[in-house]
């Protein structure tokens, strides 16, 4: 099953498309070709609903064993890895900060062994479940709900729980359409009665839940 | 009875090694041995950028209650101020922001410096965790990662470096594991869904824990703890 680093990384100032390329660029690169590492997504958090600027990144490993190989071969960075130095030392204009979660599929959404965001636009979740309830809530995301957010044309693109971290869980929405599908869907939020009964529900299992959207931006991008 | 200070630091990007051989300096400068208020590191530590927030440096370092006061006084008191010091904190101003303290007092069960170096504890990776518990279940939670944890985590050649109460934050734990290999850490990670013994852990630690903030650290270069290919 495969394993998964977030990251969300502040920019500082007006740096975050030239941030973006990069990633994309030589870093995605790199990490494919020396360590086989994908980079299954990279969003900028969509301002208006959360912290920005800001970037979130998503990486992909076969499994475990790939994780650990993948991590050995490359810490201490300078010591093992003379481009991803010279990367990490570039993105210093771009970023001084950031926070990473090592995270694994949820129970019940294993999900495809491999996985490529191409939409335009995500939900982005936060997830705090009650003690030892995620892995139920999770579950019932998947059994209940998916097919509820299916019919909005939303489709779960990963709900993953973090490895180290108890309670706590991340899931990610992939819009169908576009910033008038996302009108759609946020207008709809309290009024929509499956989404409603599913946040009712919610509270068997959650604590805590905070979203906002995502946004990936065109390739050539250069825009802040 | 031993005490830790535990310094989580704000470090500047791409300035975490000459930061921490920075800060070990001023502990092994001339005549500070035998000072009153000498302490010993017990580790330096660097972020990866795997899990947990980036950059930052943690150091440990062994005291008594005696020598951190002894450290403090000379900090605060306007007696004996100590302008090396002065100066050394202002120059090194470009290696680090700030940072968070706290005193950590070790369960019975944690080796001090020179039994983990008797011990070979050494790694190339170590798993850092703040724990938030309800009030009251410190001491039990602790216990519990002695006797019920570590006997499992051994079995994937994990290492206990510390487990430790905080000073004045009832609700605070702290544990440092070290690693000899990533795979180490994948390895029991990845049992955790079909080992019994580990569900059963994981499971209860789930139910109990309010809080945990992770961290995975490379050992700083003068570390005595840290393995360097």
């Amino acid at each position: 099953m495969a394993v998964y680093i977030h990251e969300r990384i502040e920019i500082e100032g007006g740096g975050r498309g030239r941030f973006i390329e990069l990633i994309r660029g030589d870093w995605a690169a790199h990490a494919r070709e020396r360590y086989a590492v994908r980079l299954a997504g990279v969003w900028a958090t969509v301002g208006s609903t959360a912290n920005w600027p800001e970037v979130q990144l998503l990486w992909e490993m076969d499994d475990w064993e790939h994780f650990a190989r993948a991590q050995q071969a490359q810490y201490p960075l300078e010591d093992k890895d003379a481009f991803a130095t010279e990367l990490w030392f570039r993105a210093l204009e771009y970023r001084q900060r950031g926070t990473a979660l090592l995270l694994e599929p949820a129970a019940g959404a294993p999900g495809p062994e491999r996985r490529e965001a191409r939409g335009e636009i995500y939900l982005y979740e936060d997830v705090r479940s009650r003690p030892g309830a995620l892995d139920s809530y999770h579950e019932a995301l998947v059994r209940d709900y998916a097919p509820v957010a299916a019919s909005r044309g939303l489709a779960l693109f990963g709900a993953f729980r973090c490895a180290l971290r108890p309670n706590r869980g991340l899931n990610l929405w992939e819009l169908r359409g576009g910033w008038e599908h996302w009108r759609e869907v946020m207008e709809g939020e309290l009024s929509h009665p499956g989404a409603q009964k599913w946040l009712e529900r919610s509270r068997e299992w959650l604590a805590e839940i905070d979203g906002y959207a995502l946004a990936a931006p065109p390739a050539q991008s250069l825009r802040t | 009875m031993k005490l830790y200070l535990h310094e989580i630091m704000r470090t500047v990007p791409g300035r975490e090694e000459p930061y921490m051989a920075s800060v070990l300096s001023v502990v092994e400068r001339p005549g500070r041995r035998d000072a009153p208020d000498h302490n010993r590191q017990l580790g330096q530590f660097r972020s990866a950028e795997t899990s947990g927030p980036f950059p930052l440096v943690i150091n440990i370092w062994e005291h008594s209650w005696r020598s951190q006061a002894a450290a403090l006084e000379r900090q605060f008191a306007d007696a004996e101020r100590d302008r090396g010091m002065e100066d050394w904190w202002n120059r090194n101003l470009h290696l680090r922001r700030g940072g968070y303290d706290r005193l950590l007092i070790p369960t019975a069960y944690t080796p001090d410096a020179a039994g983990l170096e008797r011990a070979g504890v050494r790694g190339r990776v170590f798993l850092h965790e703040i724990l938030w518990l309800p009030l009251g279940a410190v001491d039990d939670y602790l216990a519990a990662l002695d006797q019920q944890f570590m006997p499992v985590a051994r079995r994937f050649d994990w290492q206990l470096v510390g487990a430790y109460r905080v000073s004045q934050r009832p609700r605070q734990a702290l544990a440092l594991f070290a690693l000899r290999h990533w795979s180490d850490l994948a390895g029991l990670l990845a049992a955790r869904a079909h080992d019994a013994e580990l569900r059963r852990w994981f499971d209860q630690r789930d139910r109990l824990v309010d809080d945990l903030h992770e961290l995975l650290l490379l050992p700083g270069r003068m570390n005595p703890l840290g393995i360097r290919d």
